[in-house]
């Protein structure tokens, strides 16, 4: 026997066989049984998802011998006829090719009236319906409206909201659901034990995925995996097949996420695009398992949220461990902005390549009130000599930047109840530092002295270096305070600096995804930095592009954040100095209005042109 | 005339020689249209009785010679022109110059969709002919009329339709009487020989209802539940609701918010707000739910709410990215609003 597809081997052949489409079985099933069959049906629903199938079913359960039936014999010749497609009273048109106002009448107007030749019933089952022509359906709606006792319609479509308003009033509409993931991996589970094949569940849990919804994709996508691995089917079979990176080396790409580690990020890259897969499938892979991760983190509790693609929910909760749901989400927005990137460009690998890099080196967002607690610290440790160190100076007591990253918000959170997590979070701030254009100073790093003089503490609460004098402690408290003042109004310049510096790169990357606001951002320039507030001004010529960059803010907030990597606000006002300040925007310069005569001479071939055929001659309006 | 008076008077068997049937209720003007057919031409003589043509496909004289023909076997003939509008302003002026001096033995009706009974051609016409307009019903001015009908509906087809299933169906179509007596044909069906029909049967046909949606959603962001949030997302992704619809919900439930919570906050009454919002039968049976979640969503909640509404519509459109993925960075957005 010629080998037949999978889709089509276990293509269902009674209502108990249909997966997933419960709701419309029972009230068919019950419409057969009480006699309550409608002229005319609309099945409606996504691709692969039984529409056909149940309309032949329903052909079948209304023709068979034993018929009107909820359980067709599938043996008498009317029940094999419908199943092999060769029954003459069973027409299946394609809507699809047979769209024209002429076929509809030849295949179906005319040939309506004539009863069936050999069942009971005529049932035209008309397959994508919508793409019939307007002509087509209102050449459909006579028969429709009037339909002789014997004649059966079954509408088949996967845009109902294509077909006529008057063609839809006039059907018993069913809306055929999309497939769960657990139900594909259960059905495609024993299609493979009857075969005799041996599968892993993630194997199927892929082939899931991919399928989206439609069983009839899962089972194609099954067929090819078979062909491809034999009879034995693994993730990694199907990956392969699929042209689908295997899920680990997402584990592995994230973890140096956490991890920091660009070289090895970006060999790994290498590594994955060298064997010949495809940048987009891999950005894709990458968002998807970032989402995974969020979601994990967010509802630990609930796996069933992540699908059946996801089997190793262990795993995924442990590396979820690793990054707060904030990171995570910003995380997404790089990932996605890196797909955007990608898809638009000439060199997709680099874009690749610039977006992990990203996404390897943006730090985690901190508290800004964590770092506060630890500036109060250390002023309780100064006034209180007992609890500092043996050896106290200024350097060692300051943390430094990477103990400033150390408890991350999800930590912060948890630590301090929702209500004062909540009456906290006016005061806080995610800090952020860009350690390729501005290595972050600790927030109270004063200039390390090449050999620091040790201090020791006194009984009588002074401080006494190693040449014994005697620091007052108010005194040391003041430079303290005037080491962060200090430190305050460089992180200031500091910031204002990074963000003049990073204001081309938001802007070309808001062009990329909105140019028309990219556009208008492009008239601004960065006149302040306030901690994560940045102040946007716009020359009051350019007022419009103002309020347009107004209304779109968070478009510019978020695009600033992410080359920033951290979240920002943004102000927009009207810069005072017009004049000073307009040539700082990135708009292009005005193109000349005058043309100054002095500079054009009477050599220039166009000019000369112009003198000899209107007589003129080069006048200096000076 | 009224369509109740319309029915009136066909069980009196008092038939007018014309009829002019207007309106958007496509349902029950054609329902009006068999029951004058019926009260006419017993159904067995209206292969010879009865005509029916469309203003597309016939003209003036197909109808003016069609309504002067004499009945065979029947008292009366009936004539019916549906899309009567679509015919040329001509051959409409003659039918109805027709209209004003019918024939006795033929029953002529004339249906078309909303026109404008002001014009001088028309209001010629609904002078002459018996003249019903069929507005369409609105479930939040005309619910009890509507679930009047369901009900009747339904004891026509011997069946028990509970309240909370009428009130889902209403919430899933509105106020198409077409389009709910299809779904309680199917649901009739569904339900095969059990006698009641509850609201669980009308989920099991036609999925999820939006408001349930909607207010596990926005319970979810008032409460900061994230994971909520996405399990009821999942919900009605999983059910067929498109994104663009569940943003649309969720604007408006949330605009609902906060017109309740301004209100509140100058200590208005619970039916003072109701009458205020004038929001009709839907709003006015959650209004409970409404008020605790008005005072559930902080004012933070509702601006920054709006934002990342936005922001995930304009995405949804523009952007290649899953919708799935766009919705639940919205939801993530709308659930850490307080706490970033």
């Amino acid at each position: 026997m010629a080998y037949e597809v999978t889709a089509r081997r276990w293509r269902p052949q009674d209502f108990e066989s249909v997966i997933g489409q419960g709701h419309v079985t029972t009230t068919l099933k019950n419409a057969i049984q009480t006699g309550q069959i409608a002229h005319a049906y609309l099945f409606s629903g996504p691709r692969g998802v039984g529409k056909t199938t149940t309309a032949r079913i329903l052909a079948k359960a209304l023709n068979c011998v034993n018929g009107p039936t909820v359980t067709p014999c599938n043996e008498c010749s009317f029940c094999r006829e419908i199943s092999e497609g060769r029954s003459v009273d069973v027409l299946e048109i394609d809507g699809a090719s047979n769209n024209k106002v002429e076929q509809v009448r030849s295949h179906l107007v005319e040939s309506v009236n004539y009863t069936p030749s050999q069942g009971k019933h005529k049932i035209y089952i008309i397959d994508e319906v919508h793409m019939l022509s307007t002509a087509a359906f209102n050449a459909l709606l006579k028969t429709l409206e009037e339909p002789p006792a014997h004649v059966y319609f079954i509408f088949a479509t996967t845009d109902p909201q294509k077909v006529l308003a008057t063609i839809l009033s006039r059907c018993q509409r069913f809306d055929f659901r999309r497939m769960s993931g657990p139900t594909i991996v259960d059905h495609l589970s024993v299609i493979a034990e009857r075969s005799g094949y041996t599968v892993d569940q993630d194997a199927l849990s892929i082939l899931a995925r991919r399928a989206d919804g439609s069983m009839r994709d899962a089972e194609s996508l099954f067929d090819q995996s078979v062909a491809f691995g034999g009879t034995t089917l693994t993730a990694s079979n199907v990956a392969a097949v699929l042209g689908l990176v295997e899920q680990d080396v997402y584990f592995d790409l994230v973890g140096r996420f956490a991890g920091g580690d660009v070289a090895e990020g970006l060999k790994l890259i290498e590594d994955i695009v060298h064997h010949g897969y495809n940048v987009n499938e891999i950005s894709i892979g990458i968002i998807e398992h970032l989402r995974n991760l969020l979601i994990t983190k967010a509802a630990p509790e609930i796996p069933d949220l992540l699908g059946a693609a996801v089997v190793d929910h262990e795993k995924y909760k442990s590396q979820a461990e690793r990054f707060s749901t904030d990171d995570l989400d910003r995380l997404i927005l790089l990932a996605t902005n890196m797909e955007s990137a990608i898809k638009s460009s000439a060199l997709p690998k680099v874009q690749l390549e610039i977006g992990i890099v990203r996404m390897i080196r943006m730090e985690q967002s901190v508290l800004l009130a964590s770092v506060m607690q630890r500036l109060t610290d250390m002023a309780a440790q100064i006034a209180d000599p007992e609890a500092m160190p043996v050896t106290p100076t200024l350097t060692n007591v300051e943390p430094s930047p990477t103990n400033i990253r150390e408890p991350s918000s999800q930590e912060q959170r948890a630590s301090t109840s929702p209500t004062e997590a909540q009456e906290e979070s006016t005061s806080t701030l995610a800090v952020q530092q860009e350690p390729d254009t501005t290595p972050s100073q600790p927030v109270s790093d004063p200039e390390p002295s090449p050999d620091p003089p040790q201090e020791i503490p006194d009984d009588d609460g002074t401080l006494q270096d190693a040449n014994n004098t005697e620091i007052k402690l108010s005194e040391q408290s003041q430079a303290l305070e005037d080491v962060v003042e200090q430190d305050k109004t460089q992180q200031h310049d500091l910031n204002l600096q990074v963000a003049q510096n990073a204001w081309p790169t938001a802007v070309s990357q808001i062009k990329e995804q909105r140019p028309a606001i990219g556009s208008f951002a492009a008239a601004a320039m960065v006149s302040a930095c306030d901690g994560s507030l940045i102040t946007l001004a716009f020359s009051s010529q350019h007022d419009f592009h103002q309020q347009q960059a107004d209304k779109n803010s968070k478009v510019i907030e978020d695009a600033l954040g992410v080359v920033l990597g951290m979240p920002v606000k943004i102000k927009i006002t009207t810069s005072e100095h017009d004049g000073e300040e307009a040539g700082t925007s990135l708009l292009p310069t005005e193109p000349l209005t005058e043309v100054n005569a002095n500079t054009i001479t009477g050599q220039d071939p166009v000019v000369k042109r112009f003198i000899d055929a209107f007589d003129g001659k080069i006048i200096s309006d000076s | 005339m009224k369509p109740d008076e319309l029915q009136a008077q066909i069980k009196k068997r008092r038939i007018a020689p014309v009829y002019f049937l207007s309106g958007e209720d496509e349902y029950s003007r054609e329902e009006a249209v068999s029951c004058i057919v019926d009260a006419v031409v017993d159904p067995s003589d209206q292969a010879f009785s009865l005509d029916l043509l469309n203003g597309e496909s016939t003209d003036a004289s197909t109808v003016l010679t069609l309504s002067a023909t004499v009945p065979m076997l029947t008292e009366k003939r009936v004539v019916v022109v549906r899309s009567f509008q679509r015919l040329p302003q001509k051959d409409r002026e003659s039918v109805i110059s027709y209209a004003e001096n019918p024939s006795k033995t033929t029953c002529l009706i004339l249906t078309t969709p909303k026109v404008d009974l002001k014009t001088k051609l028309y209001a010629r016409l609904n002078a002459a002919a018996e003249s019903v307009v069929f507005y369409p019903l609105n479930p939040d001015r005309d619910s009890g009329r509507i679930l009047a009908w369901l009900r009747r509906r339904a004891e026509g087809k011997n069946k028990r339709l509970s309240g909370d299933a009428a009130d889902s169906l209403m919430e899933h179509i509105g106020g198409d009487l077409g389009d709910l007596a299809r779904e309680m044909e199917k649901l009739t069906v569904y339900v095969g020989t059990r006698e009641s029909i509850d609201a669980s049967d009308v989920e099991a046909v036609m999925g999820a209802s939006r408001t349930g949606t909607v207010f596990d959603l926005a319970e979810a962001i008032g409460r900061k539940d994230l994971a909520g949030a996405y399990l009821s997302l999942d919900r009605a992704l999983s059910a067929g609701e498109p994104p663009q619809a569940l943003i649309a919900i969720l604007v408006r439930h949330m605009t609902i918010l906060w017109k309740i919570r301004l209100m509140k906050r100058d200590k208005r009454s619970d039916d003072d707000v109701k009458k205020a919002l004038r929001l009709g039968w839907g709003f006015n049976r959650n209004f409970g739910k409404y008020v605790s979640q008005s005072r559930l969503l902080s004012r933070k909640d509702l601006t920054g709410g709006f934002e990342a509404l936005l922001q995930a519509d304009l995405s949804l459109k523009t952007s290649t990215h899953t919708p799935q993925l766009i919705m639940q960075r919205m939801l993530y957005e709308m659930c850490t609003l307080n706490q970033s």
